[in-house]
């Protein structure tokens, strides 16, 4: 590919150098393993878990914190100034962001397994810095996003919800020293919702409207279909917190029929996105994509089940599992696997003009293992939940860790393919 | 697909020539790879863009296409694509 240096040097300004996005992507990777590693500890107190410390809530954070935020970040760095045709004025707060974040998580989840006041309290203030300083500078960038009003209004959306609960969580830190909350576990289920679905919920249905119509080749989705996603999920979002803190089941219920509405929506959107797209072999990547819809619809209707007191064994560990591993994570690795390889080659191509094929940068193999282990995993530990055998869940976890060291090899293969493209330049 | 495909497009002497301009992404992708990926599309192609197109070089490379800047009018990115892979033709076709 011939690119005159004048039209790359437009190309590379709004491109942030490959090592501040794939820091972030390659970290995430790391703490994939890590998080199945913490469950495999915890198994035992898996299906009955309700909140505390321990190797199940470091699990959760490190899935959270480390794997999907860790990764929204650098895609959000990544993505946003090449959106907004807005570079980063600086490329120093965003490296800080990391340098931030990445200790101030190890020291959160130690603090999580020990209970060490210290690790608890200065990890949870390293992360929550680490988030305003995510939020300023994404804010930053998305109000220029004038071309994509729907996609900015949900990281808006997200950004505020990110805010709130990273106040709430530090709250919560600091609480597990002092105990000066009077109800704990209400304000942590809220600080859990507000994660899972208020900011990186909103990110994955938001992004979606831009990666999977640009994955399978289809043109724009309905921007008031996407409207109406955003208005139902969040107004879910706030009735469920709502109903969480003044104890009213009704509303729950009120809340995810509400969520539900806005999942079948987004369900409709990506099918119209399937549908009309030019691109019908969409590879493995989308087999967890595909995947990650239904888990999000059975998460659903499991956490409506849980709250109608339909007997559902461990109904809301189950709920948090399928939510969180089932569609989530799966979302996430199909995202990655796809944009890992793409990403590489955009800045192999604004170095030398002749990009890496994504062919050549994507290994099939570690990524077909991964999948397998995956769901295998996904299956193990919904069944050991609902059955309470945590050796089932050991297991499922085992497998699971399996399956992400495998999706390591997969990232390795993408920067060691970068870096012999640098260094045979 | 290809008759619903965004942005403008017409024939001249020099080619196809695409004009993504003022679309909102990924429609500027769509447009050019849709336009590329019909069957009798050999080249050259002449895209008006108004951003360097950075999403679209890695699925021009797996597409065998080479893309270079040429001059356009202000507040334009001018690309020039053309095949790599196209099969020598035959004598008297």
């Amino acid at each position: 590919m011939s690119i005159p240096g004048s039209f790359l040097g437009g190309a590379k300004s709004r491109l942030l150098p490959a090592s501040v996005p794939f820091r972030f992507f390659v970290t995430a990777c790391l703490f994939h393993p890590l998080a199945w590693l913490a469950l495999l500890v915890g198994a035992d107190e898996l299906a009955l878990y309700m909140g505390g410390p321990g190797y199940v809530l470091a699990a959760i954070h490190l899935l959270t914190l480390g794997v999907l935020t860790m990764t929204a970040m650098g895609a959000s760095y990544q993505l946003l100034p090449v959106v907004t045709l807005r570079p980063f004025d600086r490329i120093w707060p965003a490296k800080a962001s990391f340098w931030l974040f990445l200790p101030g998580l190890i020291l959160l989840a130690s603090g999580m397994i020990t209970t060490d006041a210290f690790a608890l309290n200065w990890g949870a203030g390293l992360v929550v810095l680490s988030l305003v300083l995510f939020v300023a500078l994404s804010a930053n960038n998305l109000r220029r996003a004038g071309n994509l009003p729907v996609v900015a209004a949900h990281g808006w959306a997200a950004m505020a919800m990110l805010l709130i609960l990273a106040v709430i969580g530090a709250i919560l830190a600091a609480d597990l020293e002092s105990g000066f909350l009077d109800d704990h576990q209400a304000l942590a289920i809220i600080h859990m919702t507000l994660a899972i679905f208020g900011f990186m919920g909103l990110l994955a249905i938001g992004f979606s409207l831009v990666l999977v119509p640009m994955f399978t080749l289809s043109r724009s989705l309905s921007a008031f279909q996407g409207w109406l996603q955003l208005s139902l999920a969040t107004t879910a979002i706030l009735t469920i917190s709502t109903a969480i803190w003044l104890e009213l089941q009704i509303l729950g219920v009120a809340a995810f029929i509400i969520g539900l509405a806005a999942a079948a929506i987004h369900l409709w959107l990506m099918r119209n996105a399937l549908r009309t797209g030019m691109r019908k072999r969409l590879g493995l990547s989308f087999v967890l994509i595909k995947s990650s819809w239904g888990l999000l619809a059975v998460g659903l209707l499991t956490g409506l089940a849980v709250l109608a007191k339909i007997p559902i064994p461990n109904g809301p560990a189950l709920f948090g599992f399928i939510i969180l591993a089932g569609w989530l994570l799966t979302f996430l690795a199909g995202i990655l696997q796809r944009i890992m390889p793409f990403l590489a080659s955009m800045h192999a191509a604004g170095t030398s003009g002749m990009p890496p094929m994504l062919s050549d940068l994507t290994a099939q193999t570690p990524l077909k293992i991964h999948a397998a282990c995956h769901f295998a995993a996904l299956i193990l530990c919904s069944t050991g939940i609902a059955l309470d055998w945590s050796i089932v869940i050991e297991i499922g976890a085992a497998i699971g860790f399996v399956g992400s060291m495998s999706f390591l090899g997969f990232a390795a293969r993408v920067i060691l393919a970068l870096k012999s493209h640098y260094n045979s330049l | 697909m290809s008759d619903a495909l965004p942005g403008k497009h017409w024939h001249a002497d020099d080619g196809l020539h695409i004009d993504v301009r003022g679309l909102p992404p990924p429609e500027p992708m769509v447009a050019i790879l849709g336009q590329l990926e019909k069957s009798d599309q050999n080249g050259p192609v002449t895209v008006h863009h108004n951003r360097d197109p950075v999403y679209l070089y890695p699925e021009l490379a797996e597409r065998g296409w080479t893309c270079t800047l040429v001059p356009g009018e202000a507040n334009e990115v001018r690309l020039l694509l053309t095949r790599l892979d196209l099969p020598e033709q035959a004598p008297g076709k």
